[in-house]
């Protein structure tokens, strides 16, 4: 079934008409009408082909995005990466990551970044909390967005942080994980990360997650 | 290319407010279309695309060739039949002009 769908949405003559897009919101004007991408929403919607099935093409693809010629293939991941937004935001979400470190690709990019901000901003009304109340304070940060905030609040006093300490759902903890990597990577004046990240298999991830 | 200079992209959702703003007045008479007017494209009544008029042959009633210079996303300006474009253009729906007096 899927097989059907890679052939028409990987073929030069429908790849070629995205060199011509003027702008992200005619992208997902046209690709929300095109009859291509109508029947693979069809066919994922009616589980005929499983989410997972397109968003494992988008990573076979990736490897083959040849950095010399902006077009190759660029037409194709973006949209799987479009079904995949319409269909299950939380894989859209990861296949977005992985496409903005790939060079090579243009409108795939552009898509990922703008779902991946669009992704982020509905979590983070829910998602930032902190208390200053005396002799305990701690504050929990779950968005990249927040951790300018996160780090702010790390200015004003040895913090013990621990984000989450219930269990937290697969995309929680992903953007988590990519938030510890940031507190190494941009050496927080307040100490050496001791973020420690659990997985524990056949349930939620853990999280235990502590600077000091 | 058409609205600013090539200096930027603008985003095809301001196409209607930046035509009226800079005040452009539909050209529904097509024997008085010019050089430098602007050909829009919209899909599903919304814009996708603009060109700037670069040619007009003037037939008995209405232009029968019309050429306009527009920007195919990254590939580059083309110059090109008013109706040929890539369908990610959109179709073509009308002509747009900032003279003052086409409308006398």
């Amino acid at each position: 079934m899927f097989e059907h769908h890679v052939r028409e949405i990987e073929m030069p003559d429908f790849q070629i008409q995205f060199v011509a897009l003027s702008g992200l919101s005619v992208l997902q004007l046209m690709l929300s009408n095109h009859a291509n991408v109508k029947s693979l929403l069809a066919d994922m919607a009616t589980a005929r082909v499983r989410s997972q099935v397109v968003y494992k093409r988008i990573l076979y693809l990736l490897p083959l995005v040849a950095t010399e010629k902006e077009t190759s293939y660029d037409g194709s991941v973006v949209t799987y990466l479009y079904c995949l937004a319409v269909n299950e935001p939380d894989r859209a979400y990861q296949a977005s990551l992985r496409i903005l470190k790939t060079k090579g690709l243009f409108w795939s990019r552009q898509l990922a970044r703008a779902f991946v901000q669009a992704y982020q901003k509905q979590e983070i009304a829910a998602d930032f909390e902190y208390s200053s109340e005396e002799g305990e304070p701690f504050a929990y940060a779950l968005t990249e967005h927040d951790f300018h905030s996160f780090r702010k609040l790390a200015h004003y006093s040895c913090f013990l942080v621990v984000v989450e300490e219930s269990p937290v759902s697969t995309r929680r903890f992903e953007t988590l994980r990519a938030l510890s990597d940031r507190v190494a990577l941009e050496n927080v004046p307040f100490g050496p990360s001791t973020g420690k990240l659990i997985r524990q298999e056949n349930t939620y991830p853990t999280l235990n997650f502590a600077i000091a | 290319m058409v609205f600013a200079n090539r200096r930027t992209w603008i985003n095809p959702d301001k196409l209607f407010k930046i035509l009226k703003e800079d005040g452009y007045t539909k050209v529904t008479d097509h024997s008085k279309l010019s050089i430098g007017d602007v050909a829009l494209y919209t899909y599903n009544d919304k814009p996708t695309h603009v060109g700037l008029v670069t040619k007009v042959d003037i037939g008995l009633e209405q232009p029968i060739y019309v050429r306009v210079l527009s920007k195919w996303g990254y590939v580059g300006e083309v110059e090109h039949y008013v109706h040929h474009v890539p369908d990610f253009c959109g179709k073509f729906d009308s002509y747009w002009s900032e003279r003052e007096s086409y409308d006398v």
